[in-house]
């Protein structure tokens, strides 16, 4: 089965490289939600208040996307992995440009009227998704939406192991390197964290 | 208790969590039951953790894992190929889009090809949803409009599911052609006249197409357009709340909100005009392109749409005045600003279309360019005129005066009925939004005055609303100059009242004494009552005033002709077509000119070549006619008839003259000596003429041929008593250049019935006023050929050399 998902998805990458629009348009359908949550996971409430709309993170999903043609494919998990850190740093990238200048933010970006920079912004957006397409993840949402306020409430340092380990799917080894501790230390800190990701989440 | 009770498990507790957990990071899959083994006051608590880790595992391993059912909206496809749905073979799989899997199949039942795909889940959402696409269907396919793909047939199937039958159409997309590399302007007009057209007949059915841009629209191999995907887009204002425009439109995923509205991109209400906002987009884009609203990111590009103007210089200089301003019109940000009807937009590409050569080469266009650039020194202070005095705000409806200024647009594009018609089509909008905006009824009561001048329309109804139309721009304004330069008008071109004309056109002056406009009116009324050289001299006057008038330049080369300076007339008729390429009747009287002036059938040969390469020949009367008499003139009577085959209309119609088609073949044939086919055709001649003059009595055209018809069937008195009629119904000492016509066709009877000197009577007549006919054109016509033994016509002759 993974397999056949890894076929899938190098296939698609493959043709959207090629600039095959409707490809594209498929790996946006099945990748945008998961991109949606891994960075919303990763991101963190302060950041996440700061963005305004769906459309800015939809528009950098989009142009992310664009770029497909620098992408190696070598497995699915790489394809999402590469996705959403290029999206997650596209929205940091425009946060900053939009808090440098407080004054340009009307101007130049958001226009539309809309409601204005709420936290739900993020829900709306998988709201939109959930019409798109009946997908595997969307029956989470609920328990996705749980998961984010209690990885929200841990230490910070809880919290990015987690991710690390979880989501960019580093080993002990890799993030004890980048540490400079021990992979045992990384392992220890990694099970604390998830001891008390579970008991935030019970309560939550 | 239970606090107390917790507080002390809470160690125990957190100790085997954390051990359960140590060993699964330590890549160990502990046994659940064996582990909880260990705490069994505990169990419950335990189970309940290791129930919750598993949870937040999967939920990770679900974000970073792609499930393979995700991919089944997608992908599937291909597994219906070859099956059958209803009474569907489904053949291939011909697209894969926003909206789902398109289908090419075979329509068993009626032996056609369709595209079939699943009806997009949103569409199938609730009750009123789908009653509305199956209603809107069966209304698309009633329209049986050439330009609309239509839903042949809804399949439902189980709750939710189902497959629209859609007719198929082969082809590349617009956007596809749009890709392929940049469209000429015809072929663009082309395409916006048909989407234009598939539009306005939705609307006028109430249906909204909502997502109209170039992947919706299909050109099929033989240039056919034909929009796709009508019904099918959901109404934002049925939805229950206003949701982020990225959920407006539930099928795009990826892609462009380029060619939405800016009341869309607010997800505000939308209506018929946010088709004709995309429609703009589309025309833009298919001319300038690139989009008119483009940024790097799609809120960016919905920022544009809400808050930039297009850029309207990307527009290459061959697109034409009225279709730039068509696109701003389409393009106007506020929807009740913006163009209502986008029937309009067809009616002005299908004029543009049928306009005969839109771009004249490029020596010409070099000339034009200097002459457009002077215009626009000239016409800034001409504007500047305008609005001083008592004009200074014609209205304050800003929409009311563009339709006014569209309305002096086609008024002065050329005399064609369409273009009058246009015109007050305009003027009356105008009014319709301000209804106090004395200027549009002056110009209105004008276009009305000038329907019936040349002939469109001879009633008195005609003539009834433009007297209507002046009298109501006089109350609003009773000291308006344009008002009574209409009541002038409404004088002499409708009632050939020429003092009272002149009254009037005297008091606009007052106010206007720079106006060109005005004075060439002036002068145009000496002409016809007969005060050649003043006409000349106003005239010469007005065209100081306003050089850049073709159509100055070309009355002043006729007023030279008919003064017979012809030397003169030449420079006149090269000014005229040198500003306006494109008019037939320049070409036609400098052919004139050189008949009258040197009968020289060559030169006049010359110049409608040179004409027939910016007009269809074949389709103006008057080029066609000379052409014709051309080769009678030169006695190449095979050609003539060859000619003459090459036109359509039955009766050549000027403004001067008539000249049924079967008339001109009784006069060949005559020449060539066919007696037999000379009468059958002068009889089909009488009887369509008499026709003619049962529906309008008073036209002396219809007399003055009919009387030839009548004398080419030996019937000598009624000949006469026709020729004789016309005559009077249009007296030279009313009108002194229209009247001698009917003069000139009485001397042709006279020769026919062998009245010679009555018919050299009336020449010398002719011969000593200013006129048309000329001695070398009496050499030349063989309609005179039975005088030229003659001794007094042969004096007549000698003169001339």
């Amino acid at each position: 089965m993974r397999h056949t998902v890894d076929h899938k998805t190098r296939h698609l990458v493959t043709m959207a490289q090629d600039g095959d629009e409707s490809a594209l348009n498929q790996l946006c359908k099945v990748y945008w939600p998961r991109v949606l949550w891994i960075v919303r996971l990763r991101m963190g409430r302060e950041l996440r208040s700061k963005l305004e709309s769906v459309d800015l993170v939809q528009d950098v999903l989009f142009s992310a996307l664009k770029d497909i043609e620098h992408f190696t494919y070598q497995s699915e998990g790489d394809f999402l992995r590469w996705l959403s850190r290029i999206v997650e740093n596209r929205l940091r990238g425009h946060l900053h440009r939009l808090h440098a200048d407080k004054r340009d933010i009307r101007k130049e970006v958001r226009v539309n009227n809309h409601r204005l920079i709420t936290e739900d912004s993020f829900a709306e957006a998988l709201e939109v998704v959930d019409t798109i397409t009946p997908s595997a993840i969307m029956s989470k949402t609920e328990d996705l939406a749980r998961l984010e306020k209690a990885i929200e409430q841990l230490k910070p340092e809880y919290r990015e192991v987690i991710v690390l380990t979880k989501i960019e799917g580093l080993s002990y080894k890799e993030i004890a390197d980048r540490r400079g501790k021990s992979s045992e230390a990384v392992r220890k800190q990694l099970s604390r964290a998830l001891e008390s990701l579970i008991s935030i989440f019970e309560n939550v | 208790m239970a606090k107390s009770n917790s507080y002390n498990q809470e160690p125990a507790l957190g100790e085997a969590v954390r051990q359960f957990i140590g060993e699964k990071l330590q890549g160990r899959e502990p046994d659940i039951d064996e582990f909880v083994k260990q705490y069994p006051e505990l169990e419950h608590q335990i189970r309940r953790k290791i129930r919750n880790l598993q949870k937040i595992d999967t939920l990770f391993d679900s974000l970073v894992q792609v499930d393979e059912s995700d991919f089944e909206d997608a992908t599937t496809g291909e597994e219906l190929v070859g099956k059958v749905v209803g009474s569907f073979e489904i053949v291939e799989m011909i697209g894969r889009g926003g909206m789902g899997v398109v289908y090419l199949a075979r329509d068993t039942k009626l032996d056609r090809s369709v595209a079939i795909k699943s009806i997009p889940s949103e569409l199938t959402d609730d009750l009123t949803t789908r009653m509305r696409l199956s209603r809107e269907a069966k209304l698309l396919a009633s329209l049986n409009h050439p330009n609309i793909a239509v839903i042949h047939d809804i399949i439902e199937q189980d709750e939710g599911t189902g497959y629209l039958v859609l007719e198929y159409v082969p082809g590349e997309t617009l956007a596809e052609r749009i890709t392929r590399g940049p469209l000429k302007l015809e072929e663009a007009l082309s395409i916006g006249r048909q989407v234009a057209e598939a539009v306005s007949a939705a609307h006028k059915k109430g249906i909204v197409h909502r997502d109209l841009k170039p992947s919706n629209i299909k050109i099929t191999p033989d240039g056919r357009v034909k929009v796709l995907d009508f019904g099918l887009a959901k109404p934002s204002s049925s939805e229950g709340k206003k949701r982020d425009i990225t959920a407006a439109e539930p099928g795009r995923v990826i892609g462009t909100p380029a060619y939405m509205s800016p009341e869309q991109a607010r997800g505000k209400e939308t209506d018929h005009r946010t088709d004709i906002w995309s429609f703009g987009c589309i025309m833009y884009q298919m001319m300038a392109a690139r989009l008119p609203f483009e940024a790097e990111t799609a809120s960016d590009t919905l920022a544009h749409i809400i808050e930039r103007q297009p850029d309207w210089e990307a527009l290459p200089q061959g697109i034409p005045v009225n279709i730039r301003a068509l696109l701003k019109r389409c393009l106007e940000k506020e929807p009740d600003k913006r163009l209502d009807d986008i029937t309009d937009a067809a009616i002005e590409i299908s004029e543009t279309l049928s306009k005969p050569e839109t771009a004249p080469p490029a020596k010409l266009r070099r000339i034009a360019m200097i002459i457009g650039a002077a215009i626009i020194i000239v016409g800034l202070s001409g504007l500047a005129q305008l609005f001083t005095s008592n004009e200074q705000y014609p209205t304050e409806n800003a929409q009311a005066y563009e339709y006014y200024l569209r309305g002096l647009e086609y008024f002065s594009r050329d005399d064609t009925e369409t273009s009058l018609e246009l015109a007050i089509r305009m003027y009356e909008k105008a009014i319709e939004l301000d209804p106090n905006f004395a200027l549009a009824y002056a110009r209105l009561s004008r276009v009305h005055s000038q329907m019936y001048w040349f002939k469109h329309d001879r009633s008195y109804a005609r003539l009834a609303l433009a007297e209507k139309a002046v009298r109501k721009a006089l109350e609003l304004n009773p000291g308006l100059p344009e008002a009574h330069h209409s009541l002038g008008c409404y004088y002499y071109w409708g009632h050939l009242d020429y003092d009272r004309a002149l009254e009037q056109f005297a008091i606009a002056r007052r106010s206007q004494p720079d106006n060109g406009q005005l004075l060439s009116k002036i002068a145009f009324v000496y002409r016809r009552q007969g005060q050649m050289d003043k006409a000349h001299v106003t005239l010469e006057k007005a065209i100081e005033l306003d050089p850049l008038d073709p159509g100055l330049s070309h009355n002043q080369g006729q007023t030279l002709i008919l003064l017979r300076k012809y030397p003169e007339a030449e420079a006149y008729f090269d000014r005229a077509i040198m500003g306006r390429p494109d008019f037939p009747a320049p070409y036609s009287w400098k052919a004139q000119l050189y008949v009258c002036w040197k009968g020289s059938t060559v030169q006049a040969r010359t110049v409608l070549e040179e004409a027939s390469k910016y007009i269809d020949a074949a389709k103006d009367d008057s080029i066609l006619l000379q052409s014709v008499l051309f080769e009678i003139f030169d006695g190449n009577y095979q050609k003539a008839l060859d000619i003459l085959s090459t036109g359509s209309s039955e009766v050549f119609e000027t403004e001067f003259l008539v000249v049924p088609r079967a008339q001109l073949y009784a006069q060949i044939n005559g020449l060539m000596g066919n007696q037999q086919l000379e009468q059958n055709y002068y009889d089909s001649t009488r009887s369509l003429l008499e026709s003619r003059i049962a529906e309008d009595p008073n036209d002396a055209r219809f007399h003055s041929k009919l009387g030839i018809a009548y004398a080419g069937l030996g019937r000598k008195e009624v000949a006469l008593l026709e020729g004789n009629l016309a005559v009077k119904l249009l007296p030279v000492t009313k009108e002194a250049w229209q009247g001698l016509y009917p003069v000139e066709d009485l001397a042709r009877i006279y020769v026919m019935v062998g009245q010679y000197d009555d018919a050299i009577d009336t020449i010398e007549y002719l011969l000593s006023r200013p006129g048309v006919l000329s001695i070398p054109l009496l050499r030349l016509d063989p309609a005179w050929a039975p005088l030229r033994d003659y001794p007094r016509f042969k004096k007549i002759i000698e003169v001339g050399k």
